[in-house]
């Protein structure tokens, strides 16, 4: 009797257990995408992208033979997939990557075909090789980035992918991709570091500063412009805020200064109010890097508890014109380095800026939607250097865009040997709700000025990584 | 018996371990104690609805974090409108009890059958998010909240400050738990919502219509998970994915308190606040793992909840 009451209960709360853990699975970001299983169905894809011709055609029971190395034989078209976090938390972010990559695409003949974020672009050509424009999304997980590219490589017979957006996403898009050599991955704004500086894929490109780059100069500015010599770090625990915690220590340390909390916060935290509390009220500055929802909440609360009697100096993304707005005041006077500014004066900036105001009805320039723009129009300038011929498996192609170097609106662009950008950053201050230039630091690298063995043998950054005394 | 004594040495652990720390980080554990409180207050407005449609009408809401989102949202549409945050909170509560409604009115349709329903409220969440979407945009807002709840003033007897709006969300939660109480044990609707948790096919029997008083329930907990979203949204901020968060948390307590219970949810929203503020001050990389771990544990000493709420399932 009392178990036959019990059964649909059980039931239910089985039901439940299961709801949470699918949920905290999707929350989780550091994901292992790189499995076994995963490469395995890769090398599958492959092989079905190299040799299908009809979209629908269901992913071949492959023969475990290798890929083949023989040209695709294509139509007269070239197809863009574009990726960026469409959902979950960062989807704004999504929205305004999406505009820089129409935006590129209109500079070649396209035509918005309508004004939502999944609405693609038509018409546009590069050497008369028509371009076609797939566009898909993820919620900012890389498991999900992946299956998203995988369709558009298997599906939609994709050449060129433009994104993703988040760091974790682009090391687990690094792996899936490197197994498919025509296919070619520009990035759009994924910063993690080992993107491009350890263990590189040779089909993958980056045209913009990696996170580390990004906060690079902030740190020697804290000590010897701003005179402190006691930080502490509070930052979301995964790997893009290593890299910017662990360049502005790198730099601070080497300065003579000190960190007395590194405090990691889990992505997505909704109440930073325990968190504050652990900040020590005898340190200097507070370096804090964030993105999105976790920024506004943090700066927002961090406000309301301590009025910032301890000033902040922030990460580039957690400042970043994005999210301005919606800081208000409370960014008002905020040092950072980063790779968007809105007072550089550099003509393509002030073009890039009125072409995107007059389509996109108000938006200005951010990372999101400038990094997106270049990497797509590196990507058509590079089609258009090999007359929009990529028959060869694209080597041709890569070859042009290994080589491409050229004026964006955030200045001068090449790539180095693992076809990471060198470019200028901007160390930077908050001011009436913009980013005004403090100082230009010129074609900054991936190794920050650093001898470069020696800095990839110090090891990626992490939680206690750099050490510092 | 032996459970007992496992339960007994696990709350004087976890009380030594508490107390030891509490002295290690001196007046800053009151700080921490008052976060803790903040967000129990968050979670019982959230789990005190879920609870209670749970244990009347054997729902398990996966949209109630949808509604929160609405409700939220909703008072920052009127906020920006009339400027007014009293107005907003209310209009935005309205707004989720009707969609609460339109939920239930849905629900009807599947007569009970209970995986179903699930289903279909778990696909009401991506409807709502994706309309949130559409309508309020990814990039993460919030309400400013009322002028005389602005700022911060120093706690008694120490130098620390804390902001006075989360003080507010804590009275708010006491507040609602009271008028809940009252409605519950004072008056008729409560009577019949008790009677129907006990046994719903003798109230109909009995000639009571039980849909009137499942829809009552349903908009009852539509607009304290409005409330909850509007205070959630102006003390922390409204965006995409806030919706799973706060069911995920929600769902934690109404677990551990004993789904269909009221006093448990309010036992297990302390429980789950405080652990969490806790974890996160002295562990913050395990504070996930501390919270569900708690759960896990609660689970294990008492499988149906700390409080045994609702367990006479309809055939």
């Amino acid at each position: 009797m009392q178990t036959n009451n019990f059964k649909p209960l059980w039931r239910l709360v089985t039901l439940l257990a299961v709801f949470c853990l699918v949920i905290a699975a999707c929350g989780n970001d550091d994901d292992n995408a790189d499995e076994p299983p995963l490469a395995a169905q890769a090398t599958t894809a492959a092989t079905a992208a190299a040799t299908a011709n009809v979209p629908d055609q269901p992913s071949a029971p492959s023969e475990p033979t290798e890929v083949p190395s023989e040209p695709t034989p294509r139509t007269q078209e070239i197809t863009i997939g574009a990726i960026s976090t469409l959902d979950g938390p960062f989807a704004g972010l999504g929205d305004f990557s999406m505009h820089g990559v129409k935006l590129a695409l209109m500079e070649y003949g396209g035509v918005l075909d309508g004004s939502g974020t999944r609405d693609g672009v038509s018409g546009a050509s590069v050497a008369g090789v028509p371009i076609r424009l797939v566009i898909e999304g993820s919620d900012a997980t890389p498991d999900v980035a992946v299956e998203a590219t995988r369709k558009m490589v298997e599906q939609d017979n994709a050449d060129i992918i433009i994104g993703p957006l988040s760091g974790d996403e682009g090391l687990a898009l690094k792996d899936y991709i490197r197994d498919i050599p025509a296919v070619t991955l520009v990035n759009g704004t994924s910063a993690s570091q080992d993107l491009t500086l350890r263990d590189p894929a040779p089909n993958v490109f980056r045209f913009g500063a990696d996170g580390a780059m990004w906060a690079y100069g902030v740190g020697t500015y804290a000590y010897e412009g701003l005179g402190h010599r006691r930080i502490a770090t509070i930052a979301e625990d995964y790997s893009y805020p290593y890299d910017q915690v662990g360049a502005v220590l790198t730099e601070f340390c080497a300065a003579g200064g000190t960190v007395t909390d590194r405090i990691w916060v889990p992505l997505g935290t909704q109440d930073y109010s325990s968190f504050i509390a652990q900040i020590p009220d005898d340190v200097d500055a507070v370096f804090f890097a964030m993105g999105g929802t976790d920024a506004i909440n943090f700066v927002k609360q961090y406000d309301d508890f301590t009025g910032q009697a301890i000033p902040l100096i922030a990460g580039p993304t957690a400042v970043d014109q994005s999210v301005l707005t919606e800081l208000g005041d409370r960014a008002e006077g905020m040092i950072s380095s980063g790779p968007v500014v809105d007072d550089s004066g550099l003509a393509n900036f002030n073009a890039f800026a009125a072409r995107l105001d007059e389509v996109f009805d108000g938006q200005t320039p951010n990372i999101f939607n400038v990094y997106y723009y270049i990497a797509t129009k590196s990507a058509l300038a590079a089609l258009e250097m090999v007359g929009g011929d990529i028959s060869d498996g694209s080597s041709a192609f890569q070859a042009a865009l290994t080589d491409l170097r050229w004026d964006t609106p955030i200045g001068p662009v090449y790539l180095d040997e693992n076809r990471q950008a060198v470019v200028d950053i901007y160390l930077r201050e908050v001011q009436d709700g913009a980013q005004v230039t403090i100082d230009t630091l010129p074609q900054v690298n991936a190794t920050l000025g650093f001898e470069r063995d020696s800095y990839i043998a110090k090891g990626s950054f992490s939680r206690n990584n750099p050490p510092c005394g | 018996m032996a459970r007992r004594l496992l339960g007994v040495a696990v709350a004087v652990l976890l009380a030594y371990y508490a107390v030891s720390k509490s002295v290690e980080i001196g007046d800053r554990s009151l700080l921490v104690l008052l976060n803790g409180l903040t967000a129990a207050g968050l979670y019982f407005l959230m789990a005190s609805g879920f609870t209670l449609v749970f244990g009347l009408a054997r729902v398990t809401n996966l949209a109630h974090g949808g509604i929160y989102l609405l409700g939220g949202y909703g008072a920052l549409s009127v906020q920006r409108t009339t400027g007014n945050w009293f107005l907003a909170v209310m209009l935005g509560a309205l707004f989720a009890a009707g969609v609460s409604l339109v939920l239930y009115l849905l629900l009807r349709l599947l007569k009970g059958d209970d995986l179903r329903e699930t289903m279909l409220t778990l696909g009401a969440t991506i409807v709502i998010a994706d309309q949130t979407l559409a309508t309020w945009g990814g990039i993460p807002t919030d309400l400013a909240p009322p002028s005389f709840l602005t700022g911060s003033i120093h706690l008694p007897g120490s130098p620390l400050l804390y902001p006075k709006f989360r003080l507010a969300v804590v009275a708010l939660a006491v507040l609602a738990g009271l008028l809940l109480w009252v409605l519950l044990y004072k008056t008729r609707l409560g009577m019949l919502i008790r009677a129907g948790v006990d046994d719903a096919d003798m109230v109909s029997v009995l000639g009571i219509r039980v849909p009137l008083v499942l829809a009552s329930v349903f908009m009852l907990a539509g607009a304290l998970a409005g409330i909850a979203g509007a205070a959630g949204g102006t003390y922390l901020s409204l965006a995409q994915g806030e919706d799973n968060r706060i069911l995920l948390a929600s769902l934690i307590v109404v677990i551990a308190g004993g789904l269909g219970s009221l006093r448990g949810a309010g036992a297990a929203a302390i429980i789950v606040g405080l652990v969490e503020a806790f974890a996160q001050t002295h562990h913050p990389v395990l504070s996930v793992l501390i919270t569900f771990g708690s759960l896990i544990a609660i689970l294990v000493l008492r499988p149906q909840g700390l409080i045994k709420g609702a367990t006479h399932v309809q055939a």
